[in-house]
């Protein structure tokens, strides 16, 4: 068996309006202790208070997966910080992630920039979780 | 039916991967209505029985999974001799959603076989163990 279809990495990417935290490999039952321990090093090491999550890069996620996914998001919120999904073309991932209802929790979109539209830059430096789901939820109607 | 295979392995990680590569092979060769949730339907299944073996204590405890493919559909079979899910359990997963479970961080895998499977259940065995059975419908040709 190839070692590279247990994989999860996970890499941080400070941007001007907001953090990126890309995961890819695999977000599963598999994969659980690795990614527990990078996803809470990700917690403490977030600076900006706009968290994207962009899962485009994940080959498999689980319920395993979408427990610890929704574990950082409550963690996240719970720092006054604001978060949301970013898919791009993975559609398999996206189906996943609202088949489990996250898209009423969080913006699930295709890229940032659908995400930075959403209101002027330098409000995201204060936005909360409600504030940034309310006005995608606008956006979406 | 075209064909049907019985698999028996050690209930352990080794065995969820195993499981999820045979999936993923059936899921293709047979066509079925949507692969990539079939892989995650029996991955969730094969996770569960994995757990309720792990959870009764048994370290050389097995689980099986088997196909059995007709011309419509393939179902799969999973069980595992830990007891598999208790009654109570399959109870109340008949009065909940996957909206009832939004923020918890376990709880969604039989809702997700649920949700993805044509038709699943629940196949009492000699001394009260379940065995899981679930079925997905394959492409027209």
């Amino acid at each position: 068996m190839k070692q590279h279809r247990l994989s999860f990495e996970l890499e941080m990417v400070v941007e001007r309006a907001y953090e990126c935290i890309k995961l890819t490999g695999r977000l599963a039952y598999d994969t659980q202790l690795a990614a527990e321990q990078k996803l809470a090093t990700a917690v403490a090491a977030v600076k900006r208070r706009l968290v994207v999550v962009d899962v485009s890069g994940l080959r498999f996620l689980d319920s395993t997966g979408l427990a610890l996914l929704v574990r950082f998001f409550k963690q996240i919120v719970s720092e006054s910080r604001a978060m949301a999904i970013v898919v791009r073309d993975n559609a398999a991932i996206e189906k996943i992630l609202r088949m489990a209802k996250l898209d009423r929790l969080l913006p699930i979109v295709g890229d940032e920039q659908q995400l930075l539209s959403l209101a002027p830059p330098s409000s995201f430096d204060h936005m909360s979780q409600e504030a940034l789901y309310s006005a995608w939820r606008q956006r979406s109607s | 039916m075209v064909c049907a295979w019985i698999m028996r392995c050690r209930a352990d990680e080794e065995a969820v991967l195993v499981c999820h590569l045979l999936a993923e092979q059936a899921a293709s060769l047979f066509a079925v209505r949507d692969a990539e949730l079939f892989v995650l339907a029996v991955h969730e299944a094969v996770v569960n029985a994995v757990k309720a073996v792990q959870r009764a204590g048994m370290e050389a405890g097995t689980i099986s999974l088997s196909f059995f493919v007709t011309s419509a559909d393939v179902a799969v079979a999973v069980e595992d001799e830990g007891g598999g899910v208790p009654a109570d359990v399959i109870e109340q997963l008949d009065q909940m959603t996957l909206s009832d479970v939004l923020l918890a961080e376990s709880g969604r895998g039989l809702l997700f076989i649920r949700e993805i499977m044509d038709d699943v259940m629940w196949v009492e065995q000699k001394g009260g163990r379940r065995m899981l059975v679930m079925k997905m419908s394959r492409n027209a040709t």
